[in-house]
């Protein structure tokens, strides 16, 4: 069983929160522990057609923000770490100063200090000194800093295209197979009419949807043991 | 015009060239801009050529909007005693769009190895405003610190991000979207973009009405 915290914080692109907590609820032996800020639950109803009563249900266990006894809260709770996306840069600030006066922050602080994966997707631009200095920070504790940036190579059409991609590429950063990910292989094959490939999730779900109880390639592993 | 201003546009090597094609057509019809100083590098071409099925050679300016421009020099990127290599070359300041992180982290380094890093570095050192789209996730330390280190110097990271609150409907939608921002935060407002206004957005009207 893999258990993955997801946080949703008030910045734009709650849309991409949604779609990550459905990509989880898809893998099997996935458990999905949801905490939504305040002003994340205001984006999801300014953003996306979901209520944020709907999103909660696709979780297997929500907590309300302000919940700071929560399981989460503990490090005796064992998790594959938390995903926070979408990730205001005032979630930023108080990760990167221990200030963990919500569950998300808390939940955040727990899974560095026990050297658990924490990825962060920050919707922002331009980046002030202050935002590229907290993610600096972060990113030297071994936290996954990956921007909310829609890619090209794969040719996005429309704006699931973008949003699948990205998906993807946050599940990558957890070592979960990407069923609609779309991976570059160089110019050639790009050119090519069935450019890019797809993992498969049957073949990949038995080697990498358990990632608590498989070895990871050391490459990514988990880099907030390694420093 | 007296006051109009010449703006240098780099184009290197990353995704999302399709923007710089939307901000150069920006530029050119703009009346505030009297001239775009652009350069596309080598890599910058294959990434148009992979975007837009063209071939990557001949004219930049050709290459990028599919047909010249009056309003446009096109410098070559190797040749480091182009016009932008020196301050003294009137310039109200520079976009680089996309670019590449590799780019960042030779202007971050000072190594003016071709004419746009080194236009770069001449920006910084003029005080000149300098913007650098970068098109990269996730970030990696190196990325993070060189980001940083060329913000402190006085440039301006602006990852090409979209904003998802104005509830796009295309993805060319986003590009046209982020090219209005990028160009209002450089002084050149554009007419129809989305501003954010606290609630009445598309998809909250959706739900409610459904």
């Amino acid at each position: 069983m893999a258990r993955l915290i997801v946080g949703m914080t008030g910045a734009s692109g709650a849309g991409l929160g949604v779609r990550v907590l459905e990509a989880l609820r898809e893998l099997p032996d996935m458990e999905t522990h949801l905490v939504m800020s305040r002003w994340a639950r205001t984006t999801i109803e300014l953003e996306t057609p979901y209520t944020a009563a709907e999103v909660a249900k696709l979780a297997d266990v929500t907590y309300r923000p302000g919940d700071q006894a929560a399981a989460i809260s503990s490090g005796s709770f064992q998790t594959d770490g938390m995903v926070i996306v979408p990730c205001s840069m005032k979630t930023v600030a108080a990760i990167r100063a221990g200030y963990a006066d919500t569950l998300v922050g808390r939940a955040a602080d727990v899974v560095l200090k026990e050297r658990r994966r924490l990825l962060l997707v920050p919707r922002e631009t331009p980046l002030s000194e202050v935002h590229l200095d907290n993610l600096l920070a972060l990113a030297r504790m071994g936290v996954g800093i990956l921007p909310l940036m829609p890619a090209f190579y794969n040719n996005p059409t429309t704006i699931d295209d973008i949003l699948d991609h990205l998906v993807a590429r946050v599940l990558d950063q957890f070592d979960l197979p990407a069923p609609r990910a779309h991976r570059w292989s160089g110019l050639a094959d790009a050119r090519s009419p069935a450019a890019g490939c797809a993992d498969d999730l049957s073949a990949a779900t038995a080697a990498g949807a358990r990632p608590s109880s498989q070895p990871r390639p050391a490459r990514r592993g988990s880099p907030n043991s390694t420093r | 015009m007296a006051d109009q201003r010449n703006v240098t546009l780099a184009v290197t090597g990353a995704g999302g060239t399709r923007i710089a094609r939307f901000v150069l057509e920006s530029l050119v019809k703009d009346d505030r801009v009297g001239r775009v100083d652009l350069m596309v590098s080598a890599a910058g071409r294959k990434v148009i050529a992979h975007e837009t099925g063209r071939n990557g050679v001949g004219d930049a300016v050709e290459l990028l909007l599919g047909a010249p421009a009056q309003k446009v020099v096109a410098w070559d990127p190797e040749d480091l005693a182009g016009g932008p290599t020196s301050g003294s070359y009137p310039s109200w300041g520079m976009l680089v769009v996309p670019c590449a992180l590799g780019v960042v982290g030779r202007v971050a380094q000072g190594t003016a190895n071709t004419l746009i890093e080194r236009a770069a570095d001449v920006t910084l050192k003029e005080r000149r405003p300098l913007l650098l789209c970068v098109r990269e996730t996730p970030f990696n330390l190196i990325h993070l610190r060189n980001m940083t280190q060329v913000t402190e110097a006085g440039a301006t990271v602006y990852p090409m991000i979209p904003t998802f609150y104005n509830a796009p409907s295309s993805v060319d939608h986003i590009y046209e979207e982020f090219t209005a921002r990028l160009l209002g935060f450089i002084g050149l407002p554009q007419s129809d973009y989305y501003t954010y206004s606290g609630s009445k957005t598309r998809a909250h009207r959706d739900r409610v009405e459904r």
